[in-house]
């Protein structure tokens, strides 16, 4: 089955960016999904499973923090790693999200390889084996 | 094992695993090395400038003078030898804040952009890099093995591994501002 | 924080975003009036925090069109399309704003509004631009102009 990765972030350009690095990092066969904001990410995941979730913060209707709050209080999404990609590069905005339950922290601006790094360090053995295919 | 040399504005791809690609003095110019290990296939190309727009018929006479037309015949030339995209490691060095012969600064920062550019529209990610700083390297590639190799000056040799990344830090160059 | 302080912060933003993202970059301040009658794109954001503020970004439209190709892996002669260049260009804006107050010293937590396009026509900030910069891309080069208006700006 193809790694699933779901994309949220209100810019439609950012999240074409980190597809482009995602299947430039070995996983051109992923299944990528996307959202703009939180709400919509919510109700895709009640959906579907994914492998891994990368969400901006700064975001309307619903923002990354609280969309990290609900997956955690989840019993079963709280098993989905999360990672923030976000603006927001401050120390205390970085440490709150790890310790609302997010498992890697990206700050934009990124190079390319920057995120692909986290996403190894995140995903360890999932990221890898399924890039064997 | 044996030498194969790299000068400023060249190119060298091998597909012999005794041979070695090595460049030296990088100060502003930049080391791109690509090694596919299945194939058994290295190249290095080492450029001086960014943008061959300057010069059109420089870069006629010597492509690999600059990173918009070297650096796809390095890639091109390495395919050439049964190397394959998906499967290279590219590593990447040099760039420098060093004046050169126009009293320019900022040329090794110019340099690592364009390459940086160039690189994420051909849909290619850098495996380790090092850059910047304000003094030369001198880098080597074991086509057999596909490790990599830098020297400073005054400093003993150390291996650039795949798994170097890029690592967080701040950019290595001051900003213009 | 005195308005220098906050003009360098914002210098070192755009540079930060655009040599990072964008893979251009920044030659240094532009002499005013460097970029008159050259079409332009705007993109403007409002933050809430301490300070409040609003950041609005102007950027002449050739060289907008070379930086989202850029960001957008675009090829060589690839035409992208206004949304396109519009949904770029805002998002340049969300980064640089982002990345200046990443430097400001506080336990606070800013809130970025959703940047939106600036209609073309519409009158730019009266005053001059907080920082106006020349960036290229190696093969042409144009203005960056960037406003930075917060509630009770410190001297």
């Amino acid at each position: 089955m193809a790694f699933r990765v779901l994309i949220v972030d209100d810019s439609p350009v950012m999240r074409a960016f980190i597809r482009r690095i995602i299947a430039l990092s070995g996983m051109e066969d992923a299944d990528f999904l996307e959202a703009s904001d939180g709400r919509e990410a919510l109700t895709l995941l009640r959906e579907q499973w994914v492998d891994v979730v990368l969400t901006d913060i700064n975001m309307p209707s619903m923002d990354g923090e609280e969309l990290v709050r609900c997956l955690c209080a989840d019993d079963v999404l709280k098993s989905v790693p999360v990672v923030i990609v976000s603006t927001d590069g401050t120390e205390t905005r970085m440490q709150q999200m790890l310790s609302l339950g997010a498992r890697g922290y990206v700050k934009k601006p990124f190079m390319p390889e920057t995120l692909r790094e986290e996403l190894e360090r995140v995903l360890g053995g999932a990221y890898a084996r399924s890039r064997m295919g | 094992m044996t030498n194969l040399v790299v000068g400023i504005a060249d190119c060298q791809v091998s597909n012999l695993a005794d041979q070695v690609l090595v460049t030296y003095a990088l100060g502003s110019c930049i080391a791109v090395a690509i090694h596919d290990p299945v194939a058994g296939v290295g190249g290095m190309l080492h450029y001086m400038l960014p943008e061959s727009a300057i010069s059109p018929t420089k870069a006629g006479e010597n492509p690999y003078m600059f990173a918009d037309t070297g650096i796809p015949l390095l890639f091109r030339r390495a395919y050439g030898c049964g190397a394959e995209k998906r499967r290279l490691v590219v590593r990447v060095a040099g760039g420098a804040q060093v004046m050169d012969s126009q009293g320019v600064f900022n040329i090794g920062k110019r340099n690592y952009l364009a390459l940086r550019k160039i690189l994420w529209k051909a849909g290619v990610l850098v495996q380790a890099e090092e850059v910047g700083g304000n003094h030369s390297r001198t880098v080597r590639l074991e086509v057999g093995s596909g490790r990599f190799w830098l020297r400073a000056p005054g400093s003993a040799d150390r291996e650039l591994a795949p798994s170097a990344g890029l690592g967080k830090g701040a950019h290595p160059w001051p900003s213009a501002s | 924080m005195p308005d220098r302080e906050w003009d360098e912060m914002l210098a070192a933003a755009t540079s930060e975003v655009l040599e990072t993202m964008f893979f251009t970059g920044v030659d240094g301040p532009a002499r005013a009036g460097g970029s008159a009658g050259v079409p332009r794109l705007a993109a403007r954001l409002g933050f809430e925090g301490t300070p409040s503020g609003v950041l609005t970004l102007s950027v002449s439209e050739p060289v907008m069109r070379a930086l989202a190709a850029n960001f957008l892996a675009a090829e060589e002669g690839e035409t992208l399309s206004a949304g396109q260049l519009g949904s770029v260009v805002c998002e340049l804006a969300n980064m640089i704003c982002g990345s200046l107050l990443s430097r400001v010293k506080t336990e606070e937590h800013f809130r970025l509004s959703s940047p939106e396009l600036v209609p073309e026509g519409a009158p730019g900030p009266a005053e001059p631009p907080s920082q106006s910069l020349v960036v290229s891309d190696g093969v042409g080069e144009g203005v960056v102009d960037l406003w930075l208006a917060l509630e009770c700006r410190a001297n």
